[in-house]
């Protein structure tokens, strides 16, 4: 109670000052005059009487600041005294502020950014209500023992979903988007359309923004013809019309009514992390019952679990459920369960080991920013070594001396984390870019609370950290000798091995950065000199879909198509057309099975992987992919005629090894059907293999079967032109519309921007770590030729002696470039071995590039040897103009 | 630093001038130190200025007051006053010390009877 009481009195005599210092002071003066009354009446002379009386006091300073220190808080106090004192001293030397401001500010900064993402996608951001007790479950099964999801069979979801107890309710979507072609309203247009249970929203808690969602009874109609749209479809196709609940929306030819509008920005979150690739649909259709079956798996589940239950205790009520569905259906349920895993991790997941990599270059930016600016202090701490000796004569402690310095580089940091600020912006705004943050909502430069309380609490440790290197080492130092050395000290053999240390770690920072930068660049370069296996140049591709009565015949879709490329073929300019259902790159497609009958497999796991694509005659012509043997899918492979096949030149060779495949039998392994079957085609060419999946793939085994023995209502028209491919637009978007108005023509893509768009993702992650290094590369030469310069500065006394001696300038210049020469050489082994186990960030990324890569390795030596050269230099040719008469005179 | 005086115990001074208050009424700072050098018959070695901070630490818990007020020789100061709350805290004080006092004197004579 007294101490509380205390303590409320200190506080306000520490608010209040002034005014009882003021106090103080006369409370002072009336004790002197009445101790000098006293004297005199003694009989003093009145010299004397005044003398004693300050004697008696015990000094007037020191009874002040006892007064002080007892009446109210001397720790704040002081520190605000020393706050006063750095300021002060910083506004006589901006450069050297604006030095440190700027140096900590790059490395604060992209800490905080990475930082702010982090903390971001880790606290429960995804944008549903108690988003913890969401979980997401994929079908596991025993025979692929991995973590991933895999997809759930329709039936098998909805006994989860009744026999469940563990769930407030359990959703199911289908985990890719699939684009559909809307008629009836002007040019046809293309719209995402995704499948959902009706219970979705309910899982998730949202409202729609009109009418309603779906409703359980359109679960159970083999097609209810409802949808429910997006607030942006809505907006944009509907001018946000209030009549839009109850009218009609003509998808893929077949008329539906909306019943509901989502909220606004909502967005349902996919399986799939990557940019363009997640169930984001602006139309979205009832999943339903009837037609679903065991063996067929197109799901994943999404559920609310009831308050209080955890995902463990989820999972093994599932568990239970997944084993009575093995015993139940032996047949297609041996070995499969259901994992259940935290959405919010789940999502999380991805990105946090997409930050990974800026988040550990960030943090190196930091340590090299911070070693700089601990080099630039301890330069500036031996250089106020006098003033330090006379604050402690004067009776300051060795611990106030220290406190003292780290206030000031604290103070320091204050700039540097404003200017932080700024640069965790500009850092964030390039990290949103690179990184797929919007499945978890994040879409902006999040600068909230915590991340500024973070940027200060970093800046805070920068400032303590930078500072306690000098403060410790002028606290070691006996100070007496110095007192009253006008010169400046001369360079401690200490302080400079210090520096030494920190600019070598600098450096072994930088290399290390830059071996990651030069390992993502070799493998980019190579990634761009991958041979496709088919042109790139000059060829234009759009998606063509048709849908509606007019084509249910199949005939009359594979004439539609045929029609189009012959007119496509006749306009000038073009050179070839053709058609293929998955454009390689682009669209990856799935992989089948195949085998031959000389070669009857025992099990599923031993038949090949293949590709399967299907193409129009004179695809190959147009896309570059020579045939090898016998000849192209052509006219001829109709409905009607023997099934054919053409074989990349990596699946025949599989298929059969010994001599030509072109007349003999494939056979596709078909596990849609039930039971699965073997269908055979006759091989009739081998074509070159090509990376249809990804630069990254292999030269892909292959099978290509001919559209025209198949019926598919959308195809990727690919067009290969005399000139500028983008040129055709106009004439095949009229050849189209002229055919029918209802076609759906989309997605003009040159087949350059394809490829491209594959080396995308790569080229951001190059583009940033290659930021990085150069920034820890600039701040490496900087703290080296700042701690040769200052080497230099404190050794002038001794080169000028030795000129004196008649040491040649060569000697001089060697002497100082020896010196960096060690530092740098120590520096670039150090992070060479550093290098190698800091690329398993990278590693994954590599294309065709060792960990080890010897380029790599000795480019990151050469130019950081050429900058460190170009650092040592400057101060080297100082040292060789130090002119000795000057220098000696100067003692 | 003369031998024969006494530095004082940590704390000891607060009490003494509790204590000096308590008997001799209001009076300023250097009054106080003055009449504590006195009746510990300059037996304590006293730097007038730590009165001060003892003031400051007595007024903080609240167990004395101060005002300004005239000096008996017509000059402005600060006159100092215990209050209700310092006067109990004397007494525990004082009960303390006689106590402590006591027990120190006993151990101390046995001591000495034992060395002899």
């Amino acid at each position: 109670m007294d101490s509380f009481r205390d303590l409320l009195a200190r506080v306000a005599a520490f608010v209040r000052r002034r005014a009882r210092d003021e106090d103080f002071e006369r409370e002072l003066s009336s004790h002197l005059d009445l101790a000098i009354q006293e004297n005199l009446r003694r009989g003093l002379p009145a010299e004397e009487a005044r003398r004693q009386a300050l004697m008696r006091l015990g000094g007037i300073q020191q009874t002040r600041e006892l007064h002080r220190e007892t009446r109210a808080l001397p720790f704040v106090d002081s520190l605000l005294q020393d706050v006063r004192y750095a300021c002060r001293t910083l506004r006589r030397e901006p450069t050297f502020a604006l030095a440190v401001a700027i140096t900590l500010s790059l490395g604060i900064g992209a800490s905080t950014a990475v930082f702010g993402m982090l903390s971001t996608t880790l606290a429960s951001r995804i944008p549903y209500r108690e988003p913890h007790r969401l979980v997401i479950g994929g079908a596991k099964w025993a025979q692929y023992p991995g973590p991933e999801l895999g997809f759930v069979s329709g039936l098998d979801y909805y006994d989860y979903r009744d026999s469940n107890r563990s769930f407030d309710d359990l959703a199911a979507f289908l985990p890719f988007s699939a684009p559909s072609t809307v008629t009836g309203r002007g040019d046809a247009w293309s719209v995402d359309s995704g499948q959902v249970t009706w219970n979705l929203l309910h899982v998730l808690q949202v409202r729609p923004a009109a009418g309603r969602f779906f409703r359980p009874d359109e679960e159970s109609q083999a097609d209810a013809r409802v949808v429910v749209i997006s607030y942006a479809l809505w907006q944009t196709r509907f001018d946000g019309g209030a009549d839009v609940v109850g009218g009609t929306l003509v998808l893929d030819g077949s008329p539906h009514t909306i019943v509901g509008v989502l909220p606004r920005g909502f967005r349902f979150v996919g399986v799939e992390n990557r940019p363009g690739r997640r169930a984001n649909a602006d139309v979205w259709r009832a999943m339903a019952r009837p037609g679903q079956a065991r063996h067929l798996h197109n799901y994943i589940l999404v559920g609310r679990l009831r308050a209080r239950v955890s995902i463990a205790q989820a999972q093994r009520d599932v568990d239970a459920i997944s084993g009575l569905l093995e015993r139940q259906y032996p047949d297609s349920n041996k070995g499969k369960g259901l994992r259940l895993e935290s959405l919010q991790a789940y999502l999380g997941g991805g990105v946090r080991a997409g930050l990974l990599i800026p988040m550990a270059a960030a943090v190196c930016l930091l340590l090299v920013a911070c070693a700089n600016v601990a080099g630039l202090m301890l330069a500036r701490g031996e250089r106020r070594t006098a003033e330090a000796a006379m604050r402690s004569a004067l009776g300051a402690s060795r611990s106030r001396l220290v406190r003292q310095q780290l206030t000031e580089s604290v103070v320091l940091t204050v700039p540097a984390a404003l200017l932080g600020i700024i640069v965790a912006y500009l850092v964030q705004r390039l990290l949103l870019h690179l990184l797929p943050l919007d499945p978890l909502n994040v879409t902006r430069p999040v600068l909230d609370l915590p991340v500024l309380v973070f940027a200060l609490a970093v800046s805070l440790a920068t400032g303590l950290l930078v500072g306690v290197v000098p403060a410790v080492r002028g606290a070691a130092m006996n100070l007496l000798p110095r007192l009253g050395t006008g010169r400046q000290a001369g360079g401690s053999g200490h302080g400079l091995r210090v520096r030494g240390v920190l600019v070598t770690a600098q450096i072994a920072v930088s290399v290390v950065l830059l071996v990651g930068a030069g390992l993502m660049v070799r493998s980019l370069v190579r990634l761009s000199a991958v041979d496709f296996g088919f042109s790139v140049e000059r060829l234009l591709s759009a998606r063509v879909e048709i849908q509606g009565p007019a084509y249910r015949a199949r005939a009359s879709r594979q004439a539609f198509f045929a029609s189009v490329l012959e007119e496509i073929r006749a306009l000038p300019g073009v050179r070839s057309a053709g058609a293929i259902d998955n454009l390689p790159v682009l669209n990856p497609g799935n992989t089948w099975r195949t085998h031959t009958p000389d070669r009857p497999a025992a099990a599923v796991e031993q038949l090949e992987h293949t590709h399967l694509r299907r193409v129009s005659p004179g695809y190959f012509a147009t896309i570059g992919m020579p045939v090898l043997q016998g000849r192209a899918i052509g006219e001829t492979d109709r409905d009607g005629a023997p099934a054919a096949a053409v074989l990349s030149e990596s699946l025949a060779k599989k298929l059969y090894p010994r001599g030509s495949p072109v007349g003999r039998t494939v056979l596709l392994f078909d596990n849609l059907s039930l039971p699965p079957k073997d269908i055979p085609y006759d091989v009739v060419g081998v074509v070159r293999s090509a990376r249809l999946a990804g630069p990254r793939e292999e030269a892909d085994p292959a099978m290509y079967l001919s559209i025209r023995q198949a019926g598919p209502s959308a195809l990727r028209i690919v067009v290969q032109t005399a000139g500028e491919p983008t040129a055709a637009v106009g004439s095949i978007r009229e050849i189209v519309r002229r055919h029918d108005r209802n076609a759906l023509l989309a997605d003009f893509r040159t087949m350059d921007d394809v490829v491209d768009g594959a080396f995308m993702d790569f080229r951001r992650v190059v583009r940033y770590l290659g930021l990085f290094a150069l920034v820890a590369l600039l701040l490496s030469a900087v703290g080296l030729y700042g701690a040769l310069a200052y080497h230099v500065s404190q050794q002038e006394h001794e080169i000028g002696v030795r000129q004196a001696l008649g040491a040649t300038r060569a000697a001089v210049l060697g002497l100082v470039l020896r010196r960096g020469g060690w530092l740098v050489v120590t520096g670039l082994l150090l992070g060479l071995a550093t290098a190698y186990p800091g690329t398993k960030l990278v590693r994954s990324l590599l294309f065709e590039t060792a960990p080890l890569d010897p380029a790599s390795y000795a480019g990151a030596a050469l130019v950081l040897s050429l900058v460190a050269a170009a650092a040592c230099v400057v101060p080297a040719l100082r040292a060789t103009r130090v002119d000795p008469a000057v220098v000696l005179r100067s003692e | 630093m003369t031998d024969d005086k006494l530095d004082l115990v940590q704390g000891t001074l607060d009490v003494m001038v509790l204590q000096t208050l308590s008997a001799m009424g209001p009076m300023h700072g250097y009054g106080v130190a003055r009449r504590i050098e006195q009746t510990s018959g300059d037996a304590i070695l006293l730097n007038q200025g730590t009165i001060y901070a003892s003031l400051v630490r007595l007024q903080n818990r609240g167990w004395i007051r101060a005002q300004w007020g005239t000096s008996e020789n017509n000059r402005k100061a600060k006159f100092y006053e215990i209050t209700r709350r310092g006067a109990k805290q004397l007494a525990s004080e004082t009960e303390y010390w006689q106590r402590l006092t006591g027990v120190m004197g006993r151990v101390l004579a046995s001591a000495v009877k034992e060395g002899k």
